[in-house]
């Protein structure tokens, strides 16, 4: 079982170029931490091989996880060696009222979610231990695992901010737009129809300055065009263009792909 | 090191290492070992289409 959210037309080499992690981040920790070795086509034609095939390796950079969420912009990413986890024997998707409370509650969730004010504990493991927590958190219990649909709207946004203020960024979402929180990781995604700019450049000032970001994942071209996709340019940006021409000397790989036009 | 990961690999490390260390300050001969970087076998880098 590798624990990322993948749709029909989803790619090992896509997945792992967007990093995205999927909604179990919370127990499996982020796509990064279980890319073990990569084969890339560099821009110029080399093929290079990082990392190693086991879990305990520690030989040279750490070049497989640069080359999570990176956007296809340090190669082509030709063969990947992934930690995988076992298959659990359950799961459950439990309601609750308090998030926050149910993340200090539950015992290694998969993931506490709050999607527009509903929130839910999604649970996996042994029969047993999901039975127990179950009965432990209280609400009602679903079985399986019953993830948010994907939000709807013309723009969609995400925040990252740090994992114990994911309740306050729930606060800033613009009134009358979707939301779907994760707690204990400090990501809200959001969409709605009509994009209030000013509002949501006080919210990204807020995200920034608690040391996150709010990125745009889809919108009109026109709202692009007024609201910056990736936010206030990163302090290593000229650090990220040397690794980025260390890879791509010729500027082939999807070129301004990355956040500063790298 | 070399026995782990080819020349090309290497390469490709040192080339991330100078990213980080343009002037090759910080413990130089560490980690890589001399001789890795295209430049000490004296083949050509490719640079940007145009330049």
């Amino acid at each position: 079982m590798l624990p990322e959210d993948c749709r029909a037309e989803s790619t090992i080499g896509g997945v792992v170029a967007a990093g995205l992690s999927g909604w179990r981040r919370l127990r499996y920790g982020p796509t990064r931490d279980r890319v073990l070795e990569v084969v890339l086509a560099t821009g110029d034609g080399r093929v290079v091989r990082a990392g190693g095939r086991v879990v305990k390796n520690v030989t040279g950079y750490d070049i497989p996880r640069l080359v999570c969420g990176s956007l296809g912009a340090l190669g082509v990413i030709g063969q990947v060696a992934l930690k995988l986890w076992p298959q659990a024997g359950a799961a459950a998707t439990v309601e609750v009222d308090d998030a926050a409370r149910a993340l200090a509650t539950a015992v290694r969730p998969l993931a506490v979610l709050d999607v527009d004010g509903a929130a839910a504990v999604y649970l996996s493991g042994t029969p047993a231990e999901v039975e127990a927590q179950a009965a432990a958190l209280g609400g009602e219990v679903r079985d399986g695992l019953h993830w948010p649909a994907p939000l709807a709207g013309e723009h969609l946004l995400v925040a990252r901010v740090p994992a114990r203020l994911t309740p306050a960024a729930v606060g800033r979402v613009p009134a009358g737009w979707s939301y779907q929180a994760a707690h204990g990781v400090g990501e809200v995604r959001m969409g709605g129809a009509a994009a209030e700019v000013a509002e949501l450049h006080d919210l990204r000032g807020w995200a920034e300055a608690a040391g996150g970001a709010l990125v745009v994942a889809e919108a009109p071209a026109a709202f692009r065009e007024v609201f910056d996709p990736w936010g206030a340019p990163q302090p290593s940006a000229g650090l990220q263009r040397r690794v980025k021409q260390a890879f791509d000397p010729v500027g082939v790989c999807n070129p301004g792909r990355l956040p500063g036009g790298i | 090191m070399p026995l782990v990961f080819g020349p090309v690999d290497l390469d490709a490390q040192a080339r991330l290492r100078e990213a980080f260390d343009p002037g090759g300050l910080l413990n130089p001969g560490k980690v890589l070992p001399q001789g890795s970087r295209c430049g000490d076998y004296g083949r050509p880098v490719p640079t940007a289409a145009g330049s």
